[in-house]
């Protein structure tokens, strides 16, 4: 299947004049590549994803695929694949009526259509079921026809709008697995919208965070966990300890009522204010080394593998997440001396208001 | 799509442009139906609110309208609970009757209560006339409550046993107020089924007992009595206005909350 | 109020004070659904099954006992004239209503919201506006000193034509009255098809008008089925305006069934008439059903 690159100009999208649904998205996505779209609802995604796939129209702003713009191109012609919410499978079609139905538009023969068809089935393991109604599937296997339907017809890009939403835990797991394999297997662009960060996490080579319109930052998801680029991207992905903190200069930041602390130097001038991201699972109970801070217990959630320890330092309120056996002995009311290495403290210029 | 909203708003125009030619023919001082008239005035409508002969049958009409509704949401809510909440033997044959009086065509009743009623010694009463309409207004009616108690959540009526409410208080604080606005919508359709019906009407109700419908029929067919204009204009604008109001309600509320408007958005 | 308290009535358990079996039956029956249909249910069969009774007894017995007027209607050129008449018109006003009511129906649900909501608003506004004042509306533009004739005038038309008391002006102020019906069945089909289907016809490579012809004209079918059949069935018994509106020569069933009542008082033959507009009415409406039995599959 070919591969194929995209790229977003400056797009924007205004339905009145409110504020603009999607403000100025810009972004390049090379071909073959697993890109999420993630944010919460109302953040833009999905209305960027409709402007991709000819559905809505770009205010203003332009919109490549494989370097030739697409922008006039009706929906129709512009051969990429889409994957909705709920499918949208025909309801009044077999499923190899619907899988059929994109080489039926492009004029396939009745003996290549049957080949082609049989064959995406096969890739989703449906190929059993060819004769069946949509209604008489399950979640799980209508989710996989809407993937045979997208991919059958060799489009250039595959877009997926929250494709997993609709089905159970255990199903969505299952199919994050299996889509991947198809990805993998077919090398094919694929761009995917979402609202859960595990999913955008594990299944991404990059992941653009949306929020209000704009995109926060597109980055690898270890990049994105590990350096956030603003307050919201670190708060949306994982747990986390944000504290609001000014630079003293030289890798120092002083923290109201915790006083100094040492992290890398971002060279900022004397007394701009930063947010301080510290993961909780980057803390670790001192033992033995000199304690960084004295964590004062006010709940301890044990999850079997870990405990997370939620409390104050001062007045600063601190999540600490231990692993394994060492955290047994957490209690609330306890004080326990904490640890940190000023490189796992992440520096996060604050947004100017 | 352009070209299709055009024909759209054609066709809008064909089925409304006739409907308002009653108005200005209301205050025509023409005696024959000529339009546009050539003199205008008020005097239908002075007659049609003064004349005995019309007013006496949208009194009528007003009654027999409430009564109606009435009766038949009385025998319809119960039924309806049957039909939806309840798997006995017979629900389909149930079903089948509740539906029966909108299928049959209006003459073939009119027939059949001409024959009956007389016997019965019901024709030109009131209560022949309800009874007609009560049977008319059950289908429509049961159809818009059984449709509510379909999508009606049972966890609310759980919850409230739950809670310690007995099944019938559970049914009057929390069942029926869910249902209520089903209830309203059924009452209205059961109302306006009942204040418009001809065909039977004409066959059934006598002189004294004539219904607005009724009296109207007759003046087109006998004579062109140009109150019938008045009459005609004041139906269609109470329609108007009982379409017009919640609109105009809404555009007063949006103007004087156009920030916590913008905010909802 | 609920199945639970029916079964727990009925499973017989022996309550203090030694009822009998009868009196336990009864009183699960009591508990049951009975008495919440038992009045809806005895206030139709009594004033409603009994006098569609009288019609068919009295189509069978009146003057004789026997098939006689029936055989006589059946053998009638006159009558067959005004039954395929009907049928006619009834057929001819579906059509139209379907032609008018689909393309306003399917901008009505379109995303156009505001150009939507006027729509509907014109259609509720005619639909809940009294037959009566549409038949009196129709009763100004169709006569002699009316709109219509006004503007045949002026093109040169002299005299005149008048559509009043003629089969077409009849017909065309029913298609007016049906096609409210007609968008309301088709637009409550078409509100409820997802705009991602038409959307995923397109993006799986379907032209516009191929998307339209392939994946919604069909998912609006049942509601095409349903408006045609309401329209059709509400036609064939129309009475208001075929007789204020019509052509006294070319009348409909109804207006001949009421000629028989009013005028000849020949309620052997309005009766037996009745019974075949009532039979007609019953056969589509089975077909209808099996109709809307086959469409259950769609939905989900």
């Amino acid at each position: 299947m070919p591969a194929r690159s995209l790229s977003l100009h400056h797009v924007v999208k205004r339905y009145d004049n409110l504020q603009p649904a999607v403000d100025g998205v810009s972004l390049q996505i090379e071909p073959g590549e697993f890109v999420s779209f993630l944010g919460p609802s109302g953040s833009g995604k999905t209305t960027t994803l409709m402007m991709i796939a000819g559905f809505q129209q770009p205010t203003s702003g332009d919109i490549h695929l494989a370097g030739r713009t697409i922008d006039k191109m009706p929906a129709h012609a512009r051969n990429i694949g889409v994957v909705f919410q709920n499918y949208a499978l025909f309801p009044h079609m077999s499923v190899a009526d619907n899988v059929g139905f994109p080489l039926r538009m492009r004029g396939l023969g009745k003996a290549e259509k049957h080949r082609k068809v049989g064959a995406a089935l096969e890739m989703v393991g449906l190929g059993a079921l060819a004769a069946r109604k949509p209604a008489q599937l399950s979640g799980g296997q209508q989710q996989r026809v809407a993937l045979a339907r997208a991919l059958v017809f060799e489009p250039d890009l595959i877009l997926l709008d929250e494709p997993l939403g609709a089905l159970d835990k255990n199903m969505r797991e299952h199919m994050q697995v299996e889509l991947k394999r198809i990805h993998r297997e077919l090398g094919v662009t694929m761009v995917y919208v979402t609202h859960d960060q595990t999913e955008a996490m594990t299944m991404s080579d990059r992941i653009a965070v949306f929020n209000q319109g704009r995109i926060e930052q597109i980055a690898a998801p270890q990049d994105m966990y590990l350096r956030p680029a603003t307050r919201f991207v670190a708060s949306f992905i994982g747990d986390n300890n944000l504290i609001s903190a000014t630079a003293l200069g030289a890798g120092r930041y002083s923290v109201a009522e915790l006083g100094p602390l040492q992290a890398c130097d971002l060279a900022l001038a004397d007394g701009s204010p930063v947010d301080l991201l510290l993961r909780p699972e980057m803390i670790r109970l001192a033992g033995d080394q000199p304690p960084c801070a004295t964590l004062r217990i006010d709940s301890a959630v044990n999850y079997g593998d870990s405990v997370l320890a939620i409390g104050r330092v001062g007045a600063t309120p601190l999540r600490v997440r231990i692993p394994g056996p060492q955290a047994r002995d957490l209690r609330a009311g306890q004080e326990v001396p904490l640890h940190w290495h000023a490189s796992d403290i992440h520096v996060i210029p604050a947004a100017r208001a | 799509m352009k070209s299709l909203k055009t024909l759209a708003v054609l066709i809008a125009l064909f089925i409304a442009v006739p409907l308002f030619i009653v108005v200005p023919m209301s205050f025509s001082a023409n005696a024959s139906l000529q339009f546009p008239p050539s003199a205008y005035w008020w005097g239908n409508y002075q007659h049609f609110f003064s004349d005995i002969n019309w007013m006496q049958p949208l009194f009528n009409s007003l009654y027999i309208g409430l009564a109606t509704t009435l009766l038949t949401l009385a025998l319809a809510i119960p039924a309806s609970f049957a039909l939806v909440r309840h798997y006995f033997i017979g629900r389909t044959a149930l079903n089948l009757l509740l539906m029966l009086p909108m299928i049959v065509p209006q003459i073939v009743m009119a027939l059949g209560y001409y024959l009956y009623f007389g016997r019965l010694h019901l024709t030109q009463s009131f209560t022949g006339i309800i009874i007609v309409h009560t049977c008319l207004g059950i289908p429509v009616a049961t159809l818009i409550l059984t449709a509510a108690l379909r999508s009606f959540d049972a966890n609310l009526e759980h919850a409230a046993h739950s809670l310690g409410a007995p099944a019938l208080t559970t049914f009057w604080l929390v069942t029926l107020p869910v249902l209520r606005p089903a209830v309203l919508v059924a009452g209205l359709f059961a109302f306006i089924q009942s204040f418009d019906e001809t065909v039977i009407a004409v066959f059934i109700s006598g002189r004294d007992t004539a219904t607005l419908p009724r009296q109207m029929f007759n003046s087109f067919r006998m004579e062109a009595d140009p109150v019938i204009s008045a009459a005609s204009s004041f139906l269609f604008i109470l329609v108007l206005a009982a379409l017009l109001l919640p609109l105009a309600v809404r555009l007063t509320r949006r103007s004087s909350g156009s920030a916590a408007g913008h905010l909802a958005r | 109020m609920n199945e639970t308290s029916s079964l727990q009535g009925a499973d017989g358990v022996p309550r203090p004070g030694g009822t009998t079996a009868a009196a336990g039956l009864l009183r699960a029956l009591l508990k049951g659904p009975l008495p919440l249909y038992l009045p809806a249910a005895l206030f139709l069969l009594a004033f409603f099954i009994v006098p569609l009774g009288y019609v068919v007894v009295m189509s069978l017995t009146e003057p004789r006992p026997g098939l006689g007027n029936f055989t006589a209607l059946l053998g009638s050129r006159h009558f067959l004239m005004v039954l395929l008449q009907t049928l006619q018109t009834a057929a001819l006003v579906t059509v139209c209503a379907l032609l008018l009511g689909y393309p306003l129906a399917y901008v009505a649900a379109g995303p156009a919201r505001r150009l939507g909501g006027v729509l509907l608003g014109v259609i509720a506004l005619s639909f809940w506006t009294s037959f009566l004042v549409r038949t009196y509306a129709w009763m100004v533009i169709f006569g002699r000193q009316g709109p219509l004739s006004h503007w045949l005038a002026s093109l040169g038309w002299r005299p005149p034509p008048s559509l009043l008391f003629t089969s077409t002006g009849a017909t065309v102020a029913m298609t007016h009255a049906m096609v409210p019906f007609m968008v309301m069945a088709v637009y409550a089909v078409m509100k409820r098809i997802d705009e991602r289907y038409v959307r995923a016809a397109q993006s799986l490579g379907a032209h516009p008008l191929r998307a339209f012809a392939l994946v919604y004209l069909p998912l609006s079918l049942p509601g095409v089925v349903n408006g045609c059949t309401l329209v059709f069935i509400t036609t064939l018994g129309f009475y208001v305006m075929p007789v204020l509106l019509g052509s006294p020569n070319q009348q409909m069933i109804s207006g001949v069934i009421g000629d028989q009542i009013e005028q000849v008082l020949d309620f052997g033959a309005a009766s037996a008439m009745s019974v075949i507009l009532l039979l007609v009415v019953l056969a589509l409406f089975w077909l209808y059903h099996r109709f809307v039995g086959l469409d259950r599959l769609w939905s989900r």
